[in-house]
Formats: C-alpha cells, sequence, structure tokens
C-alpha cells in the first residue's frame, strides 16, 4: 500500500515536472482563438502623456479594425534598462512585439542589426510624410538610407535663465548671448547673488545628458565635428574639443558651476530642476525644452509663476560665428520590429498616431509643420522659440560606437569639472580610450 | 545472458543512468553557459548594432584592451579592496568575534544578538542598499545624528565611496561569517580548553593555541564561500553608489555591467566576466592550497 502511494506520488511530480517544461515553451503567438489579432506595441513607462494619447489612438484604431486589438505594454525602466530590455524583446518573435517606441539614439544601431523593419515604401506613399521636418526624418533613417519609423517627438537645448537675477546683476532683457565670452561674463555677474550662477551637465552619472546637453552643443558652436561623414572617422583631437573642455573647466573652475559635492553625482539634475530653479537659485542653465515640465501643474516640482521668471535663449556659438547658434536634436520615433507578428497593421497603427489630428504627445515638440503652425501648439510657452532652434540644429552620429564614445566624452567633462585633469591632459585620455575602444584606424585628429 | 546480467549490475551503468537527467541538466544549464562565455569572450559581439548581426572572433582583442584600459585597472583595485576589506577582514573577525564572544553566555542573549546579527543577513541586498542611502546621504540620520552633537555633516557616500560599501557589506554579511564560527566554536570539545585551563594557559593562550588551529577547516571554507559571494557583489554597490563618483568605487561586476548593457559591449562584457570567474577560482585554489600545506 506504501509503495502505491510513493509510485503515484512520483508520477504527480513527474507529470507536474514536464507539464511545466511545456509551458515553458512554445506560446507562439498571443492572438485569441476566435481570428482575433492582438497589436502589442511597448514604451518606456512611466510617461503619462504618451500613455494617454497612445489609448486615444488605440480606441479609434480598434473601431476601423474589427478583431484588432491593441495591447499597450509599460515597460517600467530608467532611460539606461529601456534600450536593454526591448532589444531583448525584439530579438526573438516570440517574445517581439509588434510596435516599440524607439529612441532615435538606438534607431540606426537597433536597424544595423536587423533589429527593425524598414518601412520606406510605406511612408514614400503616405501622402503625410512631406509634413515632417526633413532634420527630424534624419533621426529615423538607418545607415543604409532606408526609413524605420515615423518620429513622434523632437528635443533642443538651450539657455534658460532667470530674468530677476539676471536683471538686478544690470544685464539688459531680453538677454541676448552672441559668443561663449558673453555667457560666461554674465555668469560671472552674478556670481555672489545665486548658489548656482551657471548649470551645465558635467558627470558620468549623468551619463547622455552630459554630453547631449553640454559637451555637443557646444562642440558645434565651435565649427568642429565628433565624426568625419567623408572618411568614416571619429574625430578625437580638434581645437574645438579642446575648446569645449576648456569652457567646462572655465565654468567649475571659476566657481560659476554648481558646488562640486552634489554637481557630478546623478541627484544633481533633479536638485537643479525641482529645487534650486523655482527657489530662484539658479541664474543660467543650459538644458533641455522639457526643463519646464517640471513646473507645470502636473510636474514634479509645480511653480506657476515660472513664466514670470524664466526665459529662453538659443546657445551662441563660440565666437558667434554662422549660423549664430548652436543645439542639438534628439527624439523618439514608433518603429515596427522585423520579428513583429502583424506588421502591416503596426503600420497602419503608427501612421495614424501621427497624423495631423492625432499626434499629441505632451509638450515635446512636435516632428510636423504643419503642427507647428497650429495656434493650439504655439500657446504653450516659448514652444514656438523652441521650434525655431531646429533651423540650427545637430544631430549625433549615432552610430554602433556612439555609446562607447560618448561615455568616454563623460569621463573627459568630468575630468576637467573635478579638475582631476587639465583639458589638454583630458583631451589626451579621450584619444587614448576612444583609440582602444574604436580602433585607432577609426579615428583621425584635425 | 551472463553478460547482460553483469552490465546490469555493474554500479557504474546504473549510476550514470539513473543519475542522467541531473547530469544532462547540469551540462545543459551550468557548464553549458561557462563554455559560451568562454567563446563569446573572444568575439566581437554587441547587443545592438551591426555586430549584433554578424559578429566576428577577434582573437585576444577583449583582453588586450582590458588590460589597456585605465578603468579595469582601477576596478580590479577597487574589487581586491573590497574583498580584502569587506570580506576577508571585516566579515570573518567581525563574525569570529562574535560568535567567540558569544559562547557558553546565557541563550536568551545569545538568541537576541544572534536575531540582530541575522536580520541584517536575511534582509535582501537592494533593501539593504536603500536602508543604508537613507542613512548615509546628505541630510540622512548619520548627519542629522552628527549635526545635532555639533558636528559638521559629511557627504559620506560622496567623499568616502569604497569607506561606505566596505562597511554596508560588512554589516551585510558578517551574520554568515558568525553562523558558521558559531558551529565550528561548538564542535570543540570541552574537556580540551578545561585541560588547558588547568594547566594553566590563560584565555588568550587558549584561543591561540586551541580555538584557531580547531576551527582552521571551518575558517578556509568560509573564505572560499564569503570570497566568491563578495566578488558578485553587484546590487548593493550599484544602489549604493552607482560605482561613482566617476569610478571610485566601480568594481568588476560594476564594470562588466557598464560595458555590456550600457556600452552594450556584450563581448568585452564577457571577457571581463571570465576575468572575474578566473579570479575566484585562483583565489579558491590559494586558499585550499594553503589549508593543505599547514596540515
Amino acid at each position: 500500500m506504501r509503495n502505491w502511494i510513493k509510485r503515484l506520488f512520483i508520477l504527480v511530480l513527474i507529470s507536474l515536472f514536464a507539464f511545466s517544461l511545456t509551458a515553458c515553451g512554445d506560446e507562439d503567438s498571443n492572438d485569441a482563438e476566435d481570428g482575433e489579432k492582438t497589436l502589442e506595441l511597448i514604451y518606456q513607462a512611466p510617461d503619462d502623456t504618451f500613455e494617454s494619447w497612445m489609448n486615444k489612438v488605440k480606441e479609434e484604431f480598434e473601431a476601423e479594425h474589427d478583431g484588432v486589438e491593441v495591447e499597450i505594454t509599460a515597460i517600467d525602466s530608467d532611460e539606461g534598462d529601456y534600450p536593454n530590455k526591448k532589444v531583448l524583446m525584439m530579438k526573438s518573435d516570440k517574445t517581439s512585439p509588434d510596435i516599440v517606441m524607439e529612441d532615435t539614439e538606438q534607431l540606426k544601431p537597433d536597424a544595423e542589426a536587423g533589429y527593425l523593419e524598414p518601412i520606406t515604401d510605406e511612408l514614400e506613399d503616405w501622402s503625410d510624410w512631406d509634413q515632417f521636418y526633413e532634420s527630424v526624418k534624419e533621426g529615423v533613417t538607418g545607415n543604409d538610407g532606408e526609413l524605420y519609423g515615423i518620429p513622434i517627438s523632437t528635443d533642443v537645448r538651450g539657455l534658460w535663465y532667470n530674468k530677476n537675477i539676471l536683471e538686478n546683476a544690470g544685464i539688459e532683457m531680453p538677454w541676448e548671448p552672441e559668443t561663449w565670452d558673453d555667457v560666461l561674463s554674465a555668469a560671472e555677474a552674478i556670481k555672489d547673488d545665486v548658489e548656482v550662477p551657471f548649470w551645465i551637465n558635467s558627470g558620468k552619472a549623468m551619463g547622455e545628458g552630459t554630453t547631449m546637453q553640454t559637451f555637443l552643443p557646444l562642440l558645434y558652436g565651435t565649427g568642429s565635428e565628433l565624426y568625419d561623414e567623408e572618411d568614416d572617422k571619429w574625430i578625437v583631437e580638434s581645437e574645438g574639443f579642446l575648446d569645449t573642455l576648456k569652457f567646462i573647466e572655465h565654468v567649475y573652475s571659476n566657481d560659476l558651476g554648481a558646488s562640486l559635492s552634489w554637481a557630478t553625482t546623478g541627484q544633481a539634475g533633479a536638485k537643479v530642476s525641482t529645487e534650486l530653479m523655482p527657489e530662484e537659485e539658479v541664474g543660467i542653465a543650459l538644458d533641455g525644452n522639457w526643463l519646464p515640465g517640471n513646473w507645470e501643474e502636473d510636474g514634479n516640482a509645480p511653480w506657476p509663476e515660472w513664466e514670470d521668471a524664466i526665459d529662453l535663449a538659443p546657445l551662441p556659438t563660440k565666437d558667434g560665428q554662422e549660423p549664430g547658434y548652436s543645439t542639438v536634436s534628439g527624439g523618439w520615433a514608433l518603429s515596427v520590429p522585423s520579428n513583429a507578428d502583424h506588421k502591416d497593421l503596426a503600420v497602419e497603427f503608427i501612421k495614424l498616431a501621427t497624423t495631423k489630428d492625432n499626434l499629441r504627445y505632451g509638450t515635446q515638440l512636435t516632428p510636423r509643420e504643419d503642427i507647428a503652425e497650429l495656434d493650439e501648439y504655439n500657446q504653450l510657452t516659448y514652444q514656438d522659440k523652441m521650434t525655431s532652434f531646429l533651423e540650427f540644429t545637430n544631430y549625433r552620429p549615432t552610430y554602433d560606437e556612439y555609446p562607447e564614445i560618448s561615455s568616454n566624452i563623460q569621463d573627459a567633462a568630468e575630468a576637467v569639472t573635478t579638475g582631476n585633469m587639465t583639458p589638454e591632459e583630458a583631451m589626451e585620455q579621450f584619444k587614448e580610450d576612444v583609440e582602444r575602444d574604436v580602433g585607432e584606424e577609426n579615428t583621425k585628429k584635425e | 545472458m551472463a553478460q547482460r546480467r553483469a552490465l546490469r549490475n555493474n554500479p557504474y551503468i546504473k549510476t550514470l543512468i539513473f543519475g542522467s537527467p541531473a547530469i544532462i541538466l547540469m551540462l545543459l544549464f551550468i557548464l553549458g553557459p561557462i563554455i559560451m562565455t568562454i567563446l563569446f569572450s573572444f568575439t566581437d559581439i554587441a547587443l545592438t548594432g551591426a555586430a549584433a548581426k554578424e559578429f566576428e572572433f577577434v582573437g585576444f582583442e577583449n583582453f588586450s584592451r582590458m588590460f589597456k584600459d585605465p578603468s579595469f585597472k582601477t576596478s580590479v583595485i577597487n574589487t581586491i579592496i573590497f574583498l580584502v576589506c569587506s570580506a576577508l577582514i571585516g566579515q570573518q573577525v567581525v563574525g569570529f568575534l562574535i560568535a567567540y564572544l558569544m559562547k557558553g553566555k546565557a541563550r536568551p542573549f545569545r538568541s537576541l544578538i544572534g536575531l540582530l546579527v541575522l536580520a541584517g543577513w536575511i534582509t535582501p541586498e537592494i533593501v539593504v542598499a536603500f536602508v543604508w542611502f537613507a542613512f548615509l546621504s546628505d541630510d540622512g540620520t548619520l548627519n542629522t545624528i552628527l549635526e545635532f552633537v555639533g558636528m559638521e555633516p559629511v557627504a559620506w557616500l560622496l567623499n568616502f565611496p569604497m569607506v561606505s560599501v566596505v562597511f554596508v557589506n560588512i554589516w551585510h554579511g558578517a551574520a554568515f561569517c558568525m553562523l558558521m564560527y558559531q558551529a565550528a566554536l561548538d564542535d570543540i570539545p570541552q574537556e580540551i580548553e578545561e585541560a588547558a585551563k588547568i594547566d594553566g594557559a590563560n584565555a588568550w593562550h587558549r584561543l591561540w593555541r586551541i580555538t584557531l588551529p580547531m576551527i582552521k577547516g571551518s575558517a578556509v571554507t568560509n573564505m572560499v564561500l564569503v570570497t566568491l559571494q563578495t566578488l558578485g557583489v553587484f546590487t548593493l554597490i550599484f544602489a549604493l553608489t552607482g560605482g561613482g563618483p566617476g569610478n571610485k568605487s566601480t568594481t568588476l561586476p560594476l564594470f562588466m555591467y557598464d560595458e555590456a548593457f550600457v556600452n552594450y559591449q556584450l563581448g568585452y562584457g564577457t571577457a571581463i566576466s571570465l576575468v572575474i570567474l578566473l579570479l575566484g577560482i585562483l583565489l579558491s585554489l590559494l586558499y585550499i592550497r594553503f589549508l593543505k600545506t599547514d596540515d
């Protein structure tokens, strides 16, 4: 009798084990049995404005397409983790979504890796496509010239300054700096009045923020480049690179920046935007167009009076050389993975999401010219000013090696910020790092 | 027929047959990944970009790049500091002291202290990190106390990142050593110590001549376990300092994560993980060797 129970027990155990193994396995498509199709979309969460926009489009799309259900999946992660999670999902046709929210920084490498589906033909036949800014289209173009997504937003960087603080120091309003020296002398003038005269991201902890908000806008303002498109080489030594590092070093060695006890920590950005700026303790901040989003009613640090205190000026080029100003743009797109189950439907969905009537992504800068002309759009404070920055904007050379190059830039920026290295030493270190990481044959000096 | 019976009675064949499910699973899920790691560490495989689609064997390029990389040197030094200070010295000494001092004390006292020390150990690493972040941060508990007694607050995680993570790891891991040493100390026969006492040996002599030599075996096992555990610590440092400021508290696991998942260089990251693996094996062999020659 006992033996019998034992045998039964083992049998149950084995069948349970076998069952659980099969359960782990094939789950080829998450479509329901009655012929319904499920279209899965993933995005980097939390992003309430994106979610509510997508829910609206989902409703319209489901009404138009019988038997199709759109599933919007939030991928809870920060900017650092989202690309990894997204890539791991796209790698397998078992887990791949049908639509991904894609940072244009990753779009080129992801397309090169074969994760994304080219949709050039679909877009060229689409009458709305002409309405997208040419410069923004560059962000969704792969190295092979094919289009890999539809842009949903773009962004710019500029100098956010406190009118009251600058005016009290005798600076004429509106402030219109024409050279780097103008910026530095304004910071010098308010040095004793505020805790942070001039905020720039310049630590490793801010990651890409340091490269994109600070280093590249400055570098492009010197006339130098980071990548030589003709020779296909990374520029590891140039006068502009050195000038940019010298600028950062000048800010911190003259006490024009934030206190070094927190300037290079991961919390610095939030401290500036949500604490010090509303307390009117920051004179000038070189930062992105999303900055005031923090101070809106539903932001992290509501500050209803911010429009009275804060204004925006474009970052001038080093000596005021053509085109006078400099900025860098990135942005997000919606793309279709090559492992998607329903590619045609996915393209239909992202087209519907980005029509003139539907493309409403919070206070993000629009990639569509016809939306930029709408009154409703221009009512947002400084939106027209920021959109005008797109005329002189630059895009990052987001080739496969870019994340490593960017990491090395952050090292160099932090080294001159903390005074661990002189600008010359930091550039030498950058050169060595890049030569080691991408191979000396892929680099050049200018 | 006889041959078949002989085969059936061969204990090795039997073991092999009945052990095969476990052996196959082990080969598949333990040896397989290790071999893959070794293979991938010689490639330029990446998470995205052209090298994600078609990777190439690049020989020893990842390793030569690693040894030229100043960040690698910093991480190795940090790993060794972290290992020696927090695991080999900190956890061992604190764990042993607690176990030794508690020996023969009243039961309620032992249970209470044991429970308190264990609380640090059973707390998940990520929770430990957040608790200590709250304690050590700029306006955290420690600085509030310092200010209360009239001292200047200190930015602990910023100015003393290595000291902070070492200290927190000692706090977190000492309980494991305590448990190991408690068991070892309990195994020492009472009679030996009593005999030594009668012979006139003082407490110091008893510790040095009797207790320590008798628990040497457990100590080495403990060292091996703690070393391997500490080499892999990631969560604690990642959540406390993120390896920063700069790379002042970047250990090898954090460096590997940076290269593999921030810079997307899976091949290079895998090569770094191989170095961690080799370091672990090397240290373990060293301890075991040390135990053998002394016997």
